[in-house]
């Protein structure tokens, strides 16, 4: 399992996907349950690499997500 | 008669059959005009004066009436066309029918657009006119018989989408047993193919005939994992689906490369999505040579700020782009708390849909998979490929009207006609030699004919006349050497070189040749880097050596036998 600390990010495409940006300036499609209202939020991120499929489709690699910690809104 | 004469005789004829036989302005049936019923209560009367009629003949006619009249635009006055209420309209008709001046009177009619759906959102959809699906709804069986697999996170049981037209379908995502869609997006794919059309509800969709099958793939969070995509695209095509929609993409993956590749080589036509990553790099399988890949474009045409371009798009198709108020790609789908909304959706998801929807009302006219690959990518008007747009955006009408130039019936009259006129008139031979190079010509021309006779033709044209798909795909078919008098050329000088093969090498080079300028003519074909009329040049003159390759060992021939006598 890896940690990220980061900003989550919504992205517009389809119904919607999340998006990390992380503090080494990476980005990371996020796939699993996150809870709503989190655009902005700026938390720490536990998750696996994933070589999933999605609809996004936004080019990043892929994070499944298995816990989140929200640090701040 | 001599020779040269024959020559220009045939090709005349060439020229004539070809005037004759390509389908364009068909004999008319009109309707005699019923005028509508005129009642006695009150309108407005609509009163077309002789042209150039002045005010004061205006006020002539307003004086009898009784009732105020007005020109009905200062830009239309040349034509003296008025317009006033009055309070008993079939009283005002009979009072100036016949007048001197009045050309016509009646009630003004009220005229809908009939082109259009009864579905209230669809003036939203800009997307639908912007693929031309009204040129299919009003041409084709819009999809009728065709099954489309939408491989994505299922599909849910909306108001406007027919049950009667929804399968079951299967999941593939193991913590979801069923195929119905707990997330939006499969549903407002599923829409965009064959949302209900017409049914004064909602949305409208591309194909509304068309038969969707539900393929879940990708869990409720919208992620999914190779293997269950492949599987589910292997179930798609053991289900009899004829298009599979994939508005999905991610990593590359060799077992769904295989499974896209068997798909494929069973004729069915697999649509993918380019990306949503904004930059150069299109994503698998959407990258496949396989798949025709789509990008996105907005309500302007252009590429949508989000799409991923370069090899690997085949073409555009209206993704949506929400920066622009109503600029989304608006479908019915679940809401998220057990009803139904419709949405606004942007993504290359959304404008691969549109090319599915469109492959089905291609295949449902009854196409083969190869010519609908063809008339698709042929319809975005661009013949060279480009990184953003690929062959440019997707054009439902254009592609019909590519589709039906390439009338088979047509092509094998054309190749007919020609060979009787070569074989006949020429007194190539008598007997034997003549029907064999009639025989001939009706074949090579006419083989283009087949795919009108069913999909069981696919493997006897792969070896004849379609080798060129077996090692570089259905595009192969526009390589330069093949639309050429290469074949031509070659059966003049071996087959040529022997009596008897004679009027097969004649009759094969007039076939050839019919069907090259017939491409030319018609825009049918189009040989690979060459864009506009360089290639319409390059069949035109390949066409007529080859007729002319005809005509000399015809020559020859008649030379030959003539010194033995």
């Amino acid at each position: 399992m890896i940690r990220k600390v980061g900003t989550l990010r919504r992205v517009d495409l389809g119904m919607g996907g999340w998006l990390l940006e992380d503090d080494a300036g990476g980005q990371w499609a996020l796939h699993g349950s996150l809870p709503p209202g989190l655009d902005g939020a700026r938390v720490e991120l536990y998750g696996v690499l994933g070589a999933e499929v999605s609809f996004t489709m936004t080019g990043a690699p892929s994070l499944i997500v298995e816990q989140v910690r929200v640090i701040n809104r | 008669m001599r020779r040269a004469n024959w020559t220009i005789l045939a090709t005349g004829g060439l020229m004539g059959a070809m005037w004759a036989l390509t389908p364009g302005a068909p004999a008319r049936h009109l309707p005699a005009p019923v005028a509508a019923p005129v009642s006695s209560q009150g309108g407005l009367l609509v009163v077309d004066l002789d042209d150039g009629s002045t005010e004061a003949d205006l006020q002539r006619v307003e004086a009898l009436l009784g009732a105020d009249l007005d020109w009905v635009h200062e830009l239309a006055r040349d034509e003296a066309l008025s317009q006033g209420r009055v309070e008993d309209l079939a009283a005002a008709v009979a009072r100036l029918e016949g007048l001197e001046g009045v050309e016509a009177v009646e009630p003004s009619v009220t005229l809908q657009a009939l082109s259009f759906p009864n579905d209230p959102l669809y003036p939203r959809q800009w997307h639908l006119g912007a693929v031309g699906a009204p040129e299919g709804w009003a041409r084709t069986p819009k999809g009728r018989g065709i099954t489309v697999a939408v491989i994505d996170t299922g599909v849910a049981k909306v108001p406007d989408l027919d049950p009667e037209r929804l399968l079951d379908g299967a999941s593939f995502v193991p913590s979801e047993p069923d195929a119905i869609d707990r997330n939006g997006h499969g549903t407002h794919v599923a829409g965009t193919i064959a949302q209900t059309t017409g049914n004064g509800l909602g949305t409208a969709g591309v194909a509304p005939e068309a038969t969707i099958l539900p393929v879940k793939v990708l869990s409720a969070y919208g992620g999914g994992e190779s293997p269950w995509i492949a599987a589910g695209i292997d179930y798609a095509v053991d289900q009899g689906a004829d298009v599979i929609n994939l508005s999905l993409g991610g990593p590359y993956s060799r077992v769904v490369e295989l499974a896209v590749h068997k798909a494929r080589a069973k004729g069915v036509l697999v649509i993918a999505a380019a990306g949503n990553s904004g930059r150069e790099g299109v994503s698998w399988p959407g990258a496949l040579a396989d798949t025709i890949g789509v990008a996105a474009v907005g309500p302007k045409g252009t590429l949508a700020p989000y799409s991923s371009w370069g090899e690997g798009v085949d073409l555009a198709a209206p993704g949506g782009d929400k920066s622009i108020a109503g600029g989304g790609v608006l479908q019915n789908t679940i809401d998220g708390a057990g009803g139904s909304q419709y949405a606004e959706l942007q993504g290359t998801s959304m404008a691969t849909p549109h090319v599915a929807g469109a492959a089905a009302v291609l295949l449902s006219t009854g196409l083969t998979p190869d010519e609908v690959e063809r008339a698709m990518l042929l319809s975005g008007g661009q013949r060279t490929w480009e990184p953003q747009l690929g062959f440019g955006a997707m054009d439902l009408g254009r592609a019909l009207d590519r589709s039906q130039g390439s009338d088979p019936l047509t092509r094998f009259a054309l190749a007919g006609i020609v060979a009787l006129l070569l074989t006949g008139l020429t007194r190539m031979g008598s007997g034997a030699r003549a029907v064999s190079a009639a025989v001939a010509a009706v074949v090579a021309g006419g083989l283009f004919f087949l795919p009108a006779l069913g999909p069981w033709t696919l493997t006897l044209r792969q070896a004849l006349l379609l080798w060129p798909t077996a090692w570089v795909g259905a595009w192969g078919a526009g390589f330069p050497l093949w639309l050429s008098a290469l074949g031509p050329l070659l059966a003049v000088f071996v087959l040529g070189a022997f009596r008897p093969g004679r009027p097969l090498a004649v009759g094969f080079a007039v076939g050839i040749g019919t069907h090259l300028i017939y491409g030319a003519a018609t825009g049918t074909l189009s040989p690979w880097l060459m864009p506009g009329s360089i290639g319409v040049a390059w069949l035109g003159v390949n066409g007529a050596l080859s007729l002319l390759m005809a005509m000399a060992l015809m020559g020859a021939d008649r030379l030959e036998r003539g010194e033995e006598r």
